[in-house]
This record gives C-alpha cells, structure tokens and sequence, in this order.
C-alpha cells in the first residue's frame, strides 16, 4: 500500500455506469478498477502593470507527470491523503525542478497567444505539489458483442478509449 | 501603373498579412510549424488540396492544350475533377491516422516509420528534393513570366518581387500560412475562372455554339483522339492522360501531406465534398477557354497566352486585374506548397534524421525555417539565371514523384505485408521509367503515356521485389489495423471522446498491458 495526495472523486462507479448507459442504451457499462495518475500542480501570481492589459491574480497550471505536458487548471484542486494499493499508481517520471520551466513556459506561451500582449509577464511561483487523479477502468459491451475499454476522469466525467 | 496591378499588389499585401498573423502560432514547435498541429479543418483541407494540385498549369499549359487539341483536353479535366475526390477517398483517413501514430512530420519520414527502413527515406529525400526543387523552379519560372507579361516589370525583378512574396509568408508562417493563403488563392482562382467562362460562352452562343464553330473550323477538335487524330486507337495515351491527374496526385509529397495534417479522420467527409464541388466548377473551365480562344483568337501565336489575351480583350479594366490575381493565385498556391515541403524534407528528413537527432524544439523550428529560405533563394537564383541542363529536369517532375511514390503510399495503408523492398523496388523502378519514356520519346512507339507506363512498372516492382524483403514487425502490423479504423466504440460513445486527455489514455493502455491487467 502507499499514501499519495490524490483529487477527491467527483463521480462515483454507478454514477460513471448510469452516465455511460444513459448516453448509449445498447451497451452494458462495467467500471473494473481505479487507477491514479500523476500530475504536477504549479500556482503563480501574476502580476503585470500596462495601461492597456492589466493583468492581475493567480494562475495555475498542471503537467502530465508522464508525458510532460502542460494544462491550465481551472481551479485548485481539491486534494485528500489516501492509502491506495501500490498496483492502483502509475509512476510519476518527472521532478518538480524539471517540471517548472515546462508549466511556466505553457503559462506564458497561453497569456501571451489569448491575451495578444507582446510583452511577456512576470510569474512568481506561489505553489507547487504532486498529486494523482483518479480514472476509473470501464469495460463496455456493445450490441454486437464487441468489447471495448474507456478510461473515466473520477473528478470531471471526461473519458476516452484504451486501446 | 494601370489599376490592375494596384488590385495585384493590394493582393499579394494581403498574402504577407496572412504569413505574419500565422507566424506566431507557428512557432510553438515543429509540429506547428511543419503540420499546423494537425488541426486543419475541411474546407481549407480541401482547397489547400486542391491549389497545390493545380498550378500554373492549369492557367497557362491546360488552356494551351485545349487550344491546340480541342476536345482531346478535356480527358486531362476529368482526371482533374476526380484527383481531390479519389485522393481524400483513398488515403485521407488512413494516412490521417497512421502518420499520428507513428508520429511522422513529412511524408517521407512517415514512408521511413511505415517501412522501418531508412534506406527508403534516403531514396526517398533524393528523389524528393531533386524533383520537388525542379518543380518549385518551374514555378518561379512561370511566375516572373507571368508577372513579366502582365505587368511589365523586368522579368528578374518580378521573379524577385513574386516569388519574394511566397518566401517571405512561408518563412514567417509555415504551413499554417501556407494552407491559408492556399485557401484565399482558391477562391480568387475559381472567381477568375468563372467569369472568364461565363462571359466567354456567351460570345461563343454558349456549348453549342461553341461545338458548332469548332465543328467548321476543324471537326477532329470534337474528337477524343486530337487535332488530327494524332491519338486515333491510342488508348494507353488517353488513359494515361486521365489517370494523370486523378490518381497521380497520390504520390505528390506536397499534396499527400495533406492528408496528415487534417484536425481528425472526421474532416476527410466533409473535405470530400468541398473538393468535389470545387473540382466541378473549376477544373473544365481553363480547357473550355482554350477551345473558346480557337474561335474568337484565331491568330493567337502563344496558345499558352490564351487566357490571358482573352481577359484583355473581352474585359478589360477590374476583371482583368482578378485574372491577374488569379493566374498568380495558381502559380504561388503550388510554389509555396513545394517550397514549404522542400523545407520540411531538408529540415527533418535530412538535418534532425541525420545530423542533429537531438534537436530542440525551438532549434528544429529555426532550422525549418532557413531551410525554407534556403530553398527559396536557391530557387529565385535558378529561374533568374536560368542554368542549362536544370530545366530539363522539369519536364520529369510530376511524373517522377507521382510514379515514384503513387504505390508506396496507397500499400503502405492497404497492403498489411507491404515491405521495404518492395517499396524501395517500386520508387525506384517507378521513378526511372518515367524519366526513360519521357526521354526516348517511347510513349509515340509502345502508344502509352509515360505515367501510365511508370504506374504499372512500379506495381510489377513492388508484387517482385516484395517477395524479397521480410514481412513488417507485429507492432507495424498493429499500427496497420489501427489505422484501417474499424468500429469498435458505439457511435455515441465515440462522440463525446475527450481528445484532451488522448495522451494519458496512451499511458494507461501501455500500464494495463505491460502486467496490470484489467479483469473480464
């Protein structure tokens, strides 16, 4: 077993299997097991002083702790301690140290394409931590027999297939 | 100057704007610089296809063919017509998927990874870059002449001021640049045409009346088999002309590249249609002008010229100035296309493949982007100075390519056992015969056209040579499955599919095979 800070379960298994079913009647949703992936939250405070593009606040950005990509993150994630089976984790390959320039330079690459300023901003990193979250396994069954599998994000409902 | 070159120039303004709003975006990596991040959408999919195939050709030579052989032309529209429809049918999916999953930029690397030979990209960037160069040289050529006739500019300085203009937007802007300029052309170049076509039947009294003039200047411009019937019976040069233009375009790097960059397998659909709809209204005009121009230009000494002289005679003023535009849209559609290939293939086939394989991302994007230039100056400096010997060249390079790489692309999507020596078999024996009948001038003797002869020489190539290579590894034979897509999710599961979350989804797949199964 393993003690990891993990996002807190937005959608629970049936939940998961009544979504799925709801959206296509003809197939038998099974959620099999859980998993937790690795993700690096970095926080800043931005703060950039122009007549014309005030910017002010704080920022935040997550990075795919196995393919080393960046993503916006919309709000803090809301974190638990859990004891999980060392089975359930996948490895997180990357450290914050190598991890920072990437969140900092997809957070500056976003403000500079959305907010169409030339000048590039300062960032003063406030937060930083490893966390994992949870995908639940889903094993479909379709009309024709043909079995597939998805994986479900446990806190916002977004899912795609395996192969 | 007239008014018709303020419009041009306002014109080519518009093109650099185009480069410079896309230079940005196109910097963030060379996935964006050399695809446009694979997120084409289908419209500019099908029209950036669409310009690119048709080049100055289609301006100048086609309407020229017309004038000379009447009816005889039109074989080379219908293989026009079908050429963007049979193109996105045949590979646009496959390719689309299988060139991501092996994570290929340009069409050679993507020949490389399918083929798991590097023999086959060596081979391949040759013959690349010698025709693709030729070809852009071709290009610049016909745009200083046209620039030259049409405006009076000195020939160097409309190569320069011209084709400057194509260097400078794809330099700054790369593919995104490219295909967007590319669709904006396409517009101007089927605005241009219609009107041309329009106006002109209607001083003809329309197809009968056109067919009827024709009739009693020569009755044999109504025959398939040319002025003459110098083609009588001969129905490998017939065919041959056809399948030219409608398969031939399958084996243009430039042209396939396409198919690689679309936002998803669902843009081939839609694509498929804008394609058609613009192949229908485009692709026989030029020929009918040319047909058109027998009768009102009876004294016309360049047919070549024919488009042209019929916009300044009929409509002089605001129309001629869209023509202008128009034979320019065609030309620079294409040169940009090539000249951004050339780059790709020196960049990533050549430099990162063989030089520097550890290359940064902002490296790689800078490295792309001299390579553009590279290829731009070398090409300006060749059709300014005209060597000899380089243009005759020219005459090979879309057979050549099209025989060259035509049958490696379509197996390595629907022939599971496809192999490199096969493939290598099959580029190489393409490509030569091509080059040995347009030589020799075989195709009067055997009466078949030279694509035609190099299209069934490379298919024997690859049934032979392939029965000496060894069959592909079990993951290239997995990649082929994939990429053939069968249906395995229900259709309103597979909808809603987050694609934002594809690359976490690649990892859980290797982590649930390599020993953490899921039950059931």
């Amino acid at each position: 077993m393993r003690v990891i800070q993990t996002e807190r379960i937005g959608y629970e298994r049936k939940e998961i299997e009544l979504i799925l079913e709801k959206m296509d009647p003809e197939s038998a949703f099974t959620v099999q097991r859980h998993l937790y992936y690795p993700y690096l939250f970095f926080e800043y405070m931005l703060n950039r002083k122009s007549f014309f593009h005030p910017l002010e606040g704080n920022i935040g950005c997550t990075v795919d702790g196995v393919n080393k990509i960046g993503a916006l993150a919309d709000t803090f994630p809301r974190l638990e301690k859990k004891t999980v089976p060392r089975q359930a984790v996948i490895e997180n390959t990357l450290e914050l140290t190598d991890a920072e320039p990437i969140a900092e330079n997809f957070l500056l690459n976003h403000i500079v394409n959305k907010k169409k300023i030339l000048s590039v901003p300062k960032l003063q990193l406030t937060k930083q931590m490893v966390f994992y979250r949870p995908y639940w396994i889903v094993e479909g069954k379709s009309k024709a027999s043909e079995r597939f599998l998805l994986m479900v994000d446990a806190v916002s409902g977004k899912y795609h297939p395996l192969h | 100057m007239g008014s018709d070159v303020i419009i041009f120039i306002v014109y080519l303004l518009i093109l650099l704007a185009i480069g410079v709003y896309f230079s940005r975006k196109a910097s963030k990596s060379p996935e964006s610089y050399l695809l446009a991040d694979r997120n084409v959408g289908p419209a500019v999919t099908a029209f950036t296809m669409q310009s690119t195939s048709m080049s100055g050709f289609m301006f100048l030579g086609g309407p020229a063919l017309a004038f000379q052989h009447g009816w005889f032309s039109i074989m080379y529209a219908i293989g026009d017509a079908g050429g963007g429809i049979v193109n996105l049918t045949v590979l646009g999916k496959r390719m689309r998927r299988m060139s991501e999953i092996l994570g290929a930029l340009s069409p050679i690397e993507y020949l490389e990874k399918r083929y798991e030979s590097a023999a086959i990209r060596v081979v391949g960037a040759i013959i690349a870059t010698i025709f693709l160069f030729a070809y852009v040289f071709a290009q610049f050529l016909a745009a200083g002449k046209a620039l030259e006739t049409l405006t009076g500019w000195k020939y160097e300085w409309a190569v320069i001021i011209g084709v400057g203009i194509i260097i400078f937007y794809t330099v700054a802007g790369g593919y995104l640049a490219v295909v967007w300029t590319d669709f904006f052309q396409a517009i101007v170049m089927l605005l241009g045409v219609i009107f041309l076509v329009f106006f002109g039947l209607a001083h003809v009294g329309g197809l009968s009346g056109l067919n009827e003039s024709l009739a009693a200047i020569d009755p044999s411009y109504l025959s398939i088999w040319g002025k003459d019937y110098v083609y009588l019976g001969q129905w490998g040069v017939i065919i041959g002309a056809s399948l030219i233009y409608m398969i031939g375009y399958m084996g243009l790097p430039h042209v396939v590249v396409r198919h690689m960059s679309m936002k998803s397998t669902k843009t081939v659909k839609t694509a498929t249609l804008w394609a058609a709809v613009y192949n229908q209204l485009f692709t026989y005009s030029p020929y009918l002008l040319g047909m058109i121009g027998i009768i009102l230009l009876p004294n016309l000494s360049d047919p070549e010229m024919v488009i042209p002289t019929l916009a300044y005679t009929l409509f002089p003023g605001m129309l001629a100035a869209i023509l202008l535009s128009a034979i320019m849209a065609a030309i620079m559609s294409t040169s940009d296309s090539i000249l951004m290939q050339a780059g790709t293939i020196l960049s990533r086939d050549i430099y990162q493949r063989f030089i520097d394989k550890n290359a940064s991302h902002q490296k790689m994007v800078l490295v792309s982007r001299l390579s553009v230039l590279l290829a731009g100056v070398i090409g300006v400096l060749v059709a300014i100075i005209q060597p000899p010997k380089v243009f005759d060249l020219v005459v090979f390079a879309f057979g050549t390519l099209g025989n060259s790489f035509m049958v490696p692309y379509i197996a390595a999507v629907y022939w599971k056992n496809a192999n490199k020596a096969g493939v290598l078999s099959s580029m190489i024996a393409g490509g030569t015969s091509n080059i040995l009948w347009t030589s020799f001038g075989w195709e009067s003797v055997t009466g078949i056209h030279p694509f035609l002869a190099g299209l069934i020489i490379s298919i024997i190539a690859m049934l032979i040579g392939n029965r000496f290579g060894t069959p592909p590894s079990e993951r290239i034979q997995e990649i082929f499955e994939e990429a053939k897509g069968e249906r395995l999710l229900p259709k309103n599961v597979e909808k809603n599919i987050s694609k934002d979350i594809g690359p976490e989804a690649k990892v859980i797949s290797v982590f649930l095979k390599e020993g953490h199964p899921v039950r059931g």
